[in-house]
């Protein structure tokens, strides 16, 4: 009797640890062509829109918020024609997005940051050699990019970008704008929602160099494609 | 009296704050959304849909040797598929704005961006200088276009790109990673040599 009880006992515990065991292989194939067969789905879609952007002139990014998928982190990609041209890692990133809105190819059309770097001047009479080598050399150059700033996508994706905080004080101020901007996104969705609109929010964190390099060059009707 | 006019804003703000943001939990997600429900395709039909998908876009891709600026970072790279053939730091455009004083001309000195291809190759070129060279030299434009060439400039070779922009050589060896050019890539000695053996016309340039 005490036999059969601890038999019983064993197979309790197996068919808690291996739940798979006690359900039907069957279903568990059904469940698993069904996944495959929804991936493939998706995996097409966002194929089709890829190869819509690369057929036409231009750069364009991939944002891939997918993590652990095998690449590693989060990356955003500029390419051409299909081939990556450079790739950023995202340190951090936060989605906030109305219920239905869907990612499609969307062209960029606004960059705004409070500080936005300004185009020198020549005057004429002054040259390259003279400016080498009296060491004035002022030229728009990536350093000179904000590492703060906005990209507005076709008025319904707003990508708030910034640089990792280096310091205490970068640090606190990284962490009360992002409440802040936390704070009016959601007022911002609630607006929206009335309005009949839906929107989304991307917050990434890149290295300072990242942030600038996408600043610099990312260009006004430039298309975005996220990968969630 | 003090402390009820500081805490009774206080506490509205909270609970405002505390619904707009229960509000907006309401409203959001950050999960995917699914795509419109499809009529049932079988497995086999998605995965040939997937492949030749994937076949368009990397028949979209260059064949053989391609060239890729960096003009952020001022980078270029000989590449064939995947492989770095050759990197090579370079100058591209300078992003200034020169006016002519005496018209209503002006010129912004950007690297231009996107998809291009080598349309010729120069053996000891020389530089045929536009009217911006003059302007911002402060000289007058000349008449006899035999006074705006100038040689030993452009390095040995030049690729030119179109629209008078060329990948040539520098004497301002000194400012190879910087952003000092009117447009064009400026590169080293070596490294250009290399790339006007491999480059032939007709090789695609991406430049971003």
């Amino acid at each position: 009797m005490k036999k059969i009880a601890r038999l019983f006992k064993l197979l309790l515990l197996l068919g808690l640890i291996f739940p798979s065991l006690g359900t039907d292989p069957k279903i568990s194939a059904e469940e698993d062509l069904r996944q495959r067969m929804k991936a493939l789905r998706e995996g097409n879609l966002l194929l089709e829109a890829e190869r819509r952007l690369a057929s036409k002139k231009g750069s364009y990014l991939v944002l891939d918020l997918r993590r652990n998928s095998g690449e590693g982190s989060a990356k955003l990609a500029i390419k051409n024609r299909g081939i990556v041209l450079r790739e950023l890692s995202l340190l951090r990133y936060s989605l906030r997005k109305s219920k239905g809105f869907v990612f499609e190819p969307m062209a960029l059309a606004q960059k705004g940051t409070f500080f936005p770097p300004k185009r020198k001047e020549i005057k004429p009479g002054k040259t390259d050699g003279a400016e080498e080598s009296s060491g004035e050399l002022d030229f728009l150059e990536l350093k000179d990019m904000p590492t703060s700033y906005k990209l507005v996508f076709s008025e319904t994706l707003f990508v708030s970008v910034g640089a990792a905080p280096q310091d205490l004080p970068s640090k606190v101020f990284h962490t009360v704008r992002s409440v802040v901007r936390h704070i009016f996104h959601s007022l911002v969705l609630i607006w929206s929602h009335i309005k009949g609109k839906e929107v989304a929010f991307i917050e990434i964190t890149l290295a300072k160099e990242d942030a600038q390099a996408l600043y610099w060059s990312s260009e006004i009707g430039m298309n975005i494609l996220v990968i969630q | 009296m003090i402390k009820k006019a500081i805490l009774f804003p206080l506490v509205g703000l909270l609970l405002f704050l505390l619904g707009v943001e229960l509000t907006a939990s309401l409203l959001t997600t950050n999960g995917r959304s699914e795509a419109s429900p499809e009529k049932v395709v079988p497995l086999h039909v998605l995965m040939e849909k997937n492949r030749i998908l994937r076949k368009k876009i990397t028949d979209l891709a260059p064949r053989g040797v391609y060239i890729v600026i960096d003009t952020g970072r001022n980078l270029l790279y000989l590449r064939e598929g995947n492989r770095t053939l050759l990197q090579a730091v370079i100058s591209s455009g300078s992003g200034s704005i020169l006016r002519d004083p005496e018209g209503g001309r002006q010129w912004v000195f950007d690297t231009p961006r996107g998809e291009f291809e080598v349309k010729a190759k120069v053996t000891g070129p020389k530089w045929i200088k536009p009217d911006w060279a003059f302007i911002e030299e402060g000289e007058k434009i000349p008449k006899d276009w035999k006074q705006r060439v100038e040689e030993g400039v452009l390095g040995d070779y030049a690729l030119g790109f179109g629209n008078g922009y060329f990948i040539h050589g520098t004497l301002y060896k000194r400012l190879l990673g910087r952003n000092v050019t009117h447009g064009c890539i400026r590169v080293g000695d070596e490294e250009l040599s290399t790339l006007f053996k491999i480059a032939r016309v007709g090789t695609k340039i991406y430049i971003f």
